[in-house]
């Protein structure tokens, strides 16, 4: 089996190294042979932001990803080069013509645990059972921080436990909203993670 | 085993503690700052560890020969514009022999460039970088477990060689995180013999030309003659101890691709195309080994993230004629590689055979 490659696409400030670092380190402790590589504009606060990850049962040796598995897009700034089979990705931020899958993470985030950083984890969940990972609560927690430990296995277990049914249910169809769009502009503009979802959410 | 997520410049710095280095001097710049970061923090709970952050690159790479002579396995990390200004006192350290090891995480230059993105374009300036004629040692890896252990052989040849070691690295190597066993990694350590300022007896450490007994000799031929060979000679003879390469991928192809650092492990699916030279000591040129593996091809082409500065090394080491595949502006891609392929007419065009698809993808 060829090498299972992630790519996650933001902006700087957004959870992009939260996610990939935290699934690397997953993945590392269940085993697997990992690489993950940043990639990221020097020029601006806000500017992009790229994780490319790749995990097997081998070592791998290219570890830059051109032809991702899977992309979890929080803004869309990534690599023009890039193609993909499936996106998970904040609402509005899906391509025409792309296979995958639009939530509001970082919403649900404060929704559901309080912080919008949250969201973080549980698109980390989502990504877990779109790849299949049979990761134990053992493995979460030894590659987890220990800070707000916790809740982050409760936010991975929550996007982890996410099915089509429950999406849908969370973002109709007819009412996705531009709120990732707006959270990545105010993040862009300078503002602080935390206040930029709080704007994003209100215009809402 | 103790398999774990390292990240390249991490690595280094383990290497460089695990090699003796016992003081670090530097100033931050990216893609190389987490080596200085993360020998600040080791200093702070390793008393015996001195670090110091600098004003600039220049009085970081002149603190590492102080150290260096005071009796400190010395090093320091940097960057593009930062590499430049450390060029006049690695100079010092050639001429007067100070052993300590300078890392430079390639960024596309030149001057401020593209900070964050991987180049392979100080390769020259690694070699020629300062003035007049000397024998630069120069590594560059192209795993995180490799920048631990080629940390630890340029720590050992520049004890050996009694000169500032270089090794080169890059945004992506210094940035990527890899699982590595760096514990099955057994490199014998070479320890100081260079006798510390205020140890007893009387040395020189003069950048100017001088006779042993500390005459000046500026203007004495022969005697600049006599010791320039004798500091090349050595260095060279060092260098020999270290003449690590790799050579593989379809050794049967009539093509040979001349590929190091990353990249060597982008161009990893192509293996099955092509059969593989990747120097790891990049200076002094393994001259020999290439000579004699490129004999066997009729076809070379060298893939490298800068425009043509090890081709030309190789086109006038083999007096033969190489093939380009230059990757510009950060874009390290095999994309990249494939259209640089297509561009000199040399893309393969058949797909692989299945099992060495499978292999090509390791």
């Amino acid at each position: 089996m060829p090498a299972k490659t992630i790519v996650i696409d933001g902006v700087g400030g957004q959870g992009v190294k939260v996610i990939g670092n935290t699934m690397a380190s997953l993945l590392a402790v269940m085993g697997y042979e990992v690489t993950l590589l940043y990639d990221y504009d020097s020029s601006v606060r806000g500017g992009m932001s790229e994780a490319f990850l790749s995990y097997d049962r081998e070592p791998i040796s290219n570890f830059v990803v051109e032809c991702a598995d899977v992309v979890v897009r929080l803004a869309d700034r990534g690599p023009t080069h890039l193609s993909t089979d499936y996106v998970i990705a904040d609402c509005d931020l899906m391509r025409p013509g792309e296979k995958g899958e639009e939530i509001p993470f970082m919403q649900l985030g404060v929704d559901k645990f309080g912080r919008d950083l949250f969201g973080n984890m549980i698109a980390l969940g989502r990504l877990l059972c779109v790849c299949d990972v049979d990761f134990t609560d053992q493995h979460l927690t030894e590659a987890l921080p220990k800070k707000y430990i916790e809740e982050n296995i409760a936010a991975i277990k929550y996007g982890y436990g996410l099915d089509q049914d429950s999406i849908k249910a969370i973002v109709p169809e007819q009412a996705a909203s531009s709120f990732a769009e707006r959270y990545a502009e105010r993040v862009l503009a300078g503002t602080a993670p935390a206040e930029a979802v709080e704007q994003a959410a209100a215009r809402r | 085993m103790t398999k774990r997520l390292v990240q390249g410049n991490e690595a280094v710095m383990l290497g460089a503690v695990k090699a003796g280095a016992s003081f670090f001097a530097g100033y931050p710049i990216s893609p190389s700052s987490e080596i200085l970061a993360q020998a600040s923090v080791y200093a702070a709970h390793h008393p015996e560890f001195r670090f110091i952050q600098e004003e600039d690159e220049i009085a970081s790479a002149n603190a590492i020969l102080g150290g260096s002579l005071a009796g400190a396995k010395s090093f320091t990390a940097t960057s593009g514009p930062g590499f430049s200004l450390m060029q006049e006192a690695i100079g010092y350290g050639h001429k007067v022999g100070i052993p300590c090891v300078i890392v430079n995480v390639m960024r596309v230059g030149p001057a401020t460039g593209m900070p964050t993105m991987p180049g392979q374009g100080d390769l020259n300036q690694a070699r020629y970088g300062s003035t007049g004629d000397y024998t630069s040692i120069v590594f560059y890896p192209s795993t995180v477990a490799e920048c631990y252990e080629y940390t630890i052989h340029a720590f050992n040849a520049a004890e050996e060689s009694r000169s500032p070691v270089i090794l080169m690295s890059d945004a992506f190597l210094g940035h990527l995180n890899e699982v590595a066993d760096l514990d099955t990694i057994d490199v014998p350590v070479v320890p100081r013999t260079l006798q510390p300022l205020a140890s007893g007896g009387e040395r020189l450490f003069s950048g100017v030309a001088t006779y042993p007994d500390g005459e000046p000799a500026t203007a004495d031929a022969d005697e600049f003659i006599r010791q320039y060979y004798e500091s090349r000679d050595h260095r060279l003879k060092v260098a020999e101890r270290y003449n690590f390469h790799e050579y593989g991928w379809n050794k049967d192809s009539d093509t040979l691709v001349v590929a190091f650092g990353i990249t060597r492990r982008i161009a990893q699916p192509l293996a099955a195309h092509f059969a593989l030279f990747r120097p790891i000591r990049i200076w002094p040129t393994l001259d020999k080994e290439l000579t004699e593996i490129a004999a066997r091809y009729k076809k070379i082409i060298v893939i490298e993230g800068s425009d043509g500065q090890y081709a030309n090394v190789v086109e006038r080491m083999l007096l033969r004629r190489v093939e380009r595949v230059p990757l510009l502006g950060g874009r390290m891609s095999l994309e990249a590689i494939r259209e640089g392929l297509d561009a000199i007419g040399m893309l393969p065009a058949e797909p692989a055979p299945a099992a060495s698809r499978a292999a090509a993808s390791r």
